[in-house]
């Protein structure tokens, strides 16, 4: 069992550096988002797809999940899920040779897990935690963002940040864990209540550029590339040619 | 045994991209200073005085959120008042021309001087309508200048900060250009990397190509959406 699952770590890996390096010839880094969207056409009926499914299903769960939670239960959630994330933020941090970074994500791991009450409280709320990933972490060897891909419920990523989330959640200690006892109750609760409790945190971000762009598709792109530019080498966007 | 892990792992997976998708701070790009602004003031006078030479970059950035925090404060202002004040605010604090040709002008030359004010006059309803959202969102929030960088002849980098109440602070930039009367005026502002301008331009020039470059056409699904 273990083995089977270790192989299809290791075939996923490889595909996911495979796919990563391709997709870093793909497109070139320049301003216009549109060179890395080969495949709009397809992830513009996947964008309209997903507004219905946020207007039945996620918008209205969110809705209820923030008016029938009190702040603090909001936010205990959101740190609780950001605690059980902290491993593999911490094994990104080493793959992209920031072994500090990873002491300081695993220590405040150790502190919330205990004094936090299991993740519930996030003792050090003021600093901004590290948020690594495997795409980032292949960002940081190198790799391009790759095609910009909108998928069904999902919604933004690429072909590189695609075959990240695959490689973390592969990795995931607690989803390890899930998948070898066959909770598979507790691994979809985690990433469901992800889905409600960062929608929840976002939501009016979200309405007010929904409301703002003429289109929405477009400036969601925009945020997505500008977003994970500024996540993989804290470039930030260029705008030095703003006319006079 | 398990019998299908890598269902169960696709569908984590997907679930668990939501939550990549959702951490964007996605609109804040465009509604930065409304965040920005909110610092604590309650003398500014309504009309923003022009009198500011002399200011570095730094100041125009801290007394930019100070007067725009103003009217906020006031919560007895109505919203008409409230969308006229920003109005005029945005019109003298940010050079929207440049913002605004930035974002379209390309495709604008060839348009005519109507057409041109009128996408001037739908851009700042739509910056005005979305500020005026966030003020109300963060009045509560503090607002910090941490330092400033000249980058070009004209242009200067503002880093600042927002103070969260509870959760870590948001970083903005702001791009600030000095104008021949000797103040400034924003071109651009970034919520952790995210700008207002290149989003906007990302935006629009979308918008123009799907519509094949008319611009009436355009102009009129902005009309729409900033409504």
């Amino acid at each position: 069992m273990k083995r089977k699952v270790s192989k299809q770590l290791c075939l996923l890996m490889a595909g996911s550096l495979i796919l990563a390096g391709l997709s870093g010839c793909a497109g070139k880094k320049t301003g216009d988002y549109a060179a890395n969207d080969p495949l709009e056409g397809f992830n513009r009926v996947v964008f309209k797809f997903n507004k219905g499914v946020d207007f039945v299903l996620l918008d209205p769960v969110t809705t209820i999940y923030k008016v029938l939670m009190p702040d603090l239960v909001q936010k205990a959630v959101h740190n609780f899920l950001d605690n059980l994330s902290s491993p593999v933020v911490a094994a990104n941090q080493v793959l992209q040779g920031d072994v500090n970074g990873a002491g300081k994500t695993l220590g405040r791991f150790a502190l919330n897990t205990t004094l936090g009450v299991g993740g519930l409280l996030d003792v050090m709320e003021k600093d901004k935690r590290s948020d690594e990933d495997f795409g980032q972490t292949l960002a940081s060897w190198g790799a391009g963002h790759g095609a910009y891909l909108v998928l069904p419920v999902i919604g933004s990523t690429s072909l590189r940040d695609m075959s990240g989330k695959i490689v973390d959640d592969l990795v995931d200690p607690f989803n390890i864990t899930f998948r070898d006892h066959d909770w598979y109750a507790a691994y979809y609760s985690r990433m469901g209540l992800e889905a409600v409790s960062t929608r929840a945190r976002y939501i009016d971000e979200i309405k007010a550029l929904q409301k703002q762009s003429t289109d929405e598709y477009a400036a969601r792109r925009a945020v997505y590339f500008q977003r994970r530019d500024k996540q993989t080498g804290g470039k930030a966007s260029d705008t030095a040619d703003i006319p006079e | 045994m398990k019998k299908y892990p890598l269902s169960a792992l696709s569908a984590g997976f997907v679930l668990s991209l939501c939550v990549g998708l959702g951490n964007q701070p996605l609109a804040l790009a465009q509604t930065a200073p409304a965040q920005a602004e909110t610092g604590k003031n309650t003398a500014a006078p309504l009309a923003v005085s022009v009198a500011q030479n002399n200011l570095s970059a730094k100041a125009f950035v801290m007394k930019l959120s100070e007067d725009a925090a103003h009217k906020v404060v006031s919560s007895t202002a109505t919203s008409a008042e409230i969308d006229a004040y920003f109005s005029s605010f945005l019109q003298e604090r940010f050079d929207l021309d440049a913002i605004g040709r930035f974002a379209v002008g390309r495709f604008f030359n060839a348009g005519t001087e109507a057409q041109r004010q009128e996408f001037s006059r739908l851009f700042l309803q739509q910056l005005v309508q979305s500020y005026r959202q966030r003020f109300l969102n963060y009045s509560n929030e503090k607002f910090m200048v941490l330092s400033e960088q000249q980058v070009s002849d004209k242009d200067t980098l503002v880093e600042s900060q927002f103070l969260q109440q509870d959760g870590p602070p948001i970083n903005i930039e702001w791009r600030v250009r000095r104008t021949t009367e000797g103040t400034y005026r924003v071109v651009d502002i970034s919520v952790e990397g995210i700008s207002m301008a290149r989003t906007y331009r990302a935006d629009y020039e979308a918008a123009l190509q799907r519509i094949g470059f008319d611009l009436d056409a355009f102009l009129k699904q902005m009309a729409q959406t900033s409504l």
